[in-house]
């Protein structure tokens, strides 16, 4: 039985609660980033570093930390490890550091991670902790690089810097700031649509 | 209290470890990230001398020896320990503005030249930092400079192309050519052993100087020993008779030397030149109805066009001219190249003040006009005829 | 005075915070339902957008700088705007009751607006000085609070309008707000 449990509490963050699409949080950085599938992956997989050290320590000292000041203290935490993060990229990825921007100290405002520390980690078990956190910064990472798959392969002709369509195909629109918020709207639609799929089946099965 | 000490320390407790976690991470860090930025600053001058490995700024050098341009740093190219040559990063005025780099061997010879910045007008001057501009010669503009000697100077259209239409933009940076290598040189001639210089270091290129009435008189005076220290002396009123093209006599002065006896007269006249602004003129002539001299108190042209008749070599060319022959262009003045409305126009200005200065002198026991002095030309054609 | 109306026009409308910066765009989705929550809401994000940055700048000049601490702005900038929201709410609480209680939950969301913090980290990084920043920080919130009011009135406009099944809800939004997104990219050229 705790098994099933563990996968579900993974599961959901991929996809029942994807923070993306269905809870609709962490939006800002997502479309700021996702011009290319590099840049998409590199802000996922640091977004999901922090989420899962913040929602470790969190978890580590939910006993411990007073729930007056728990905002606080979730903020620094938070932070540290965002900074950590931006030191470590800044020093061995640059170019990852440099495409990202201010959206790399922006992730300590991740709606997702400030989300589900107060609501999950500051609740369960160490393990479970990780597990959601793992869950979600994946679940966000796999809508990033869709996201980032579409605007580079339309907009730039490139999929992770490799030419493949050539560049009298590609449509700029999707490289800029519109391009992002319309992918990304159809990206929901698309969500929507097959979640109301889902749930129909599930009402004509029972 | 109690409460809130517990909270607070708990609170401390969660920053203090936070900030020393990430001081430790900082630390670890910091020093890659600062290779990097060095690496960085090291890319962009290695595009202009790329056979060095290092490069080590100078503070000690020459500034430039003209006002309007600056040696802002300077580099010393250094390969496997030794000095092989300088990078200087010179900052001045093009048509608009400009910042090059550019890399000095020991020889004096160009290694290479990259701009940094580089404001003029798009598909004229900013053609010169376009990587698919190309010159007759086959390379971009800043690629021509490599292999060119400091020595040999560098002219426009001679030492290398000028981009297309943007003569003055070439010119430009052919003077932050001219002042960074010379810095350069020396530095490199003095300390390391380099190639000495060829010539005298750079004249500062000519900048456009506007006078009010009374410095203008003084400025023309204190070129001649006679009228050392002279300035206007008594106003006199002008009467507003028809003047050619809507000219105005704007100031009319009598200038007395020490004892009291007039020896000169100063007239400004206002009239139009290729701005609709306008400009106005000064001359002062002398009791042989010679020009002393003339200067510009006002105008609004082009700069590096028009703005250059307010330059020296424009105006004095005026002096020792008579009041009374025609001011045309070729014979008796060399326009501002590119500016010859401008130039005209000033110059009809210029006869016309001198001429009524001249006619002041008269009145106060001056030469009298010759005949037919009175019936004389100008070159422009204006508006209204 | 010509650099600072450059600042301000650009970060208002070509750099604008939410249509081309992507900053800001939870709440930009969230609360633009209704247009007086959306203008209270954005005029209490100006005010502390604002407010961070008067704060921020000379902390990080004044005291980070000079004891080489700049690896930990991202953690004091957060804490100093969380810090700041907070008072603004005790403030509010005080003297405009009614306000606060219609702003609820939403108030203390500030601290996690993506533009606040993104605001006050660009002036660091842009290199301005203190002026400069505070005119780049009421550019930003003007550009917030116009896009936010544009898109609660054109969400009023949707209400009425039929919309195709699969785009209902939150896609008609992105998709709108890609639309403005576009109209906004008209204004790239205007300032050098």
């Amino acid at each position: 039985m705790e098994r099933t449990n563990r996968l579900a509490v993974f599961l959901n963050g991929l996809v029942k609660e994807n923070p993306l699409l269905i809870l609709s949080i962490g939006l800002c950085s997502s479309l700021a980033v996702t011009t290319n599938v590099f840049n998409g992956i590199g802000m996922g997989l640091a977004m999901t570093f922090v989420l899962i050290m913040s929602e470790l320590i969190i978890s580590l000292f939910r006993k411990q930390i007073p729930e007056d000041i728990r905002l606080p203290i979730f903020i620094i935490i938070i932070a540290a490890f965002t900074t950590i993060v931006q030191l470590l990229l800044n020093a061995y990825i640059p170019a990852l550091s440099e495409a990202l921007g201010v959206f790399l100290p922006l992730i300590v405002v991740n709606c997702i991670i400030m989300g589900r520390v107060e609501s999950y980690a500051s609740k369960n078990t160490v393990l479970d902790s990780v597990l959601d956190a793992i869950g979600m910064g994946l679940g966000y990472t796999w809508v990033l690089f869709i996201i980032s798959l579409v605007r580079e392969l339309l907009g730039s002709g490139t999929f992770f810097g490799i030419h493949v369509l050539p560049e009298t195909y590609t449509i700029g629109f999707f490289s800029r700031a519109p391009g992002g918020f319309f992918v990304f709207g159809l990206l929901t639609a698309l969500t929507v649509g097959i979640s109301k799929k889902a749930a129909a089946k599930k009402g004509d099965a029972k | 209290m109690k409460q809130t000490l517990k909270l607070g320390f708990t609170l401390a407790a969660f920053a203090v470890i936070s900030c020393f976690l990430l001081a430790l991470v900082n630390s670890i860090t910091a020093p890659v990230i600062e290779q990097h930025q060095i690496e960085k600053a090291n890319a962009g001058m290695k595009t202009v001398f790329p056979d060095a490995d290092s490069f080590e700024q100078v503070t000690d050098y020459k500034p430039s020896t003209d006002s309007a341009i600056s040696i802002v740093k300077m580099y010393l190219a250094k390969k496997g320990g030794t000095v092989t040559g300088a990078v200087a990063q010179v900052s001045g005025p093009t048509y608009d503005h400009a910042t090059i780099l550019v890399g000095l061997d020991l020889n004096r010879t160009v290694t290479g030249m990259q701009f940094l910045e580089l404001t003029d007008s798009p598909g004229f001057g900013l053609k010169a930092n376009d990587p698919s501009y190309k010159t007759k010669g086959g390379t971009t503009f800043y690629d021509q400079l490599k292999g060119k000697n400091a020595n040999d100077g560098f002219m426009v259209n001679k030492t290398f192309e000028a981009v297309s239409g943007a003569t003055i933009t070439s010119k430009g940076v052919a003077n932050l050519l001219k002042q960074g290598t010379y810095s350069a040189g020396e530095y490199l001639a003095e300390k390391y052993g380099g190639a000495a210089a060829s010539g005298d270091a750079p004249k500062a290129a000519e900048q456009p100087v506007l006078f009010s009435f009374e410095d203008a008189v003084k400025d023309i005076c204190s070129t001649f020993d006679a009228y050392k220290g002279l300035t206007t002396s008594e106003d006199v009123a002008h009467d507003a008779s028809y003047y050619p093209h809507k000219m105005v006599v704007d100031r009319e002065s009598l200038i007395k030397d020490g004892s009291g006896k007039i020896v000169a007269a100063a007239v400004e006249v206002s009239g139009q030149t290729y701005s609709e602004n306008g400009g106005s003129v000064i001359a002062v002539v002398d009791i042989n109805r010679t020009i002393l001299g003339a200067r510009i108190v006002r105008i609004q042209d082009s700069p590096n066009l028009g703005m250059n008749t307010a330059t020296p070599s424009f105006y004095n060319q005026f002096s020792s001219k008579s009041a009374d022959q025609n001011l045309r262009p070729g014979t008796d003045y060399d326009v501002v190249s590119g500016a010859s409305i401008s130039s005209d126009c000033v110059a009809d200005m210029v006869k016309v003040a001198a001429y009524e200065a001249a006619g002041i002198m008269e009145k106060h026991g001056g030469r009298t006009a010759p005949d037919g002095s009175a019936e004389y030309t100008l070159n422009e054609h204006y508006q209204e005829e | 005075m010509n650099l600072y109306l450059g600042i301000f026009l650009k970060s208002m409308l070509v750099d604008n915070v939410v249509l081309i910066q992507y900053l800001a765009i939870c709440p930009f989705i969230g609360m633009t339902s209704d247009t007086g929550k959306a203008t209270g809401m954005s005029i209490a994000t100006t005010f502390v957008i604002i407010l961070a940055t008067a704060v921020t700048y000379p902390i990080f000049y004044g005291i980070m700088v000079p004891l080489k601490l700049e690896f930990l702005e991202t953690l004091i900038f957060i804490l100093v705007i969380a810090a700041l929201v907070q008072l603004v709410e005790f403030y509010l609480k005080k003297s405009i009751p009614g306000l606060y209680s219609a702003m609820g939950v939403y108030l203390a969301l500030i601290t996690t607006n993506c533009a606040v913090l993104g605001t006050t980290l660009n002036c660091i990084s842009k290199n301005y000085n203190y002026i400069q920043s505070l005119i780049y920080a009421a550019g930003t919130a003007c550009g917030f609070l116009i896009a936010m009011v544009i898109m609660s009135g054109v969400r009023e406009r949707i209400k009425s309008s039929t919309i195709p099944k699969f785009l209902q809800g939150k896609p008609i939004l992105f998709i709108t707000a890609g639309l403005l997104s576009l109209s906004f990219l008209g204004f790239s050229g205007l300032i050098k």
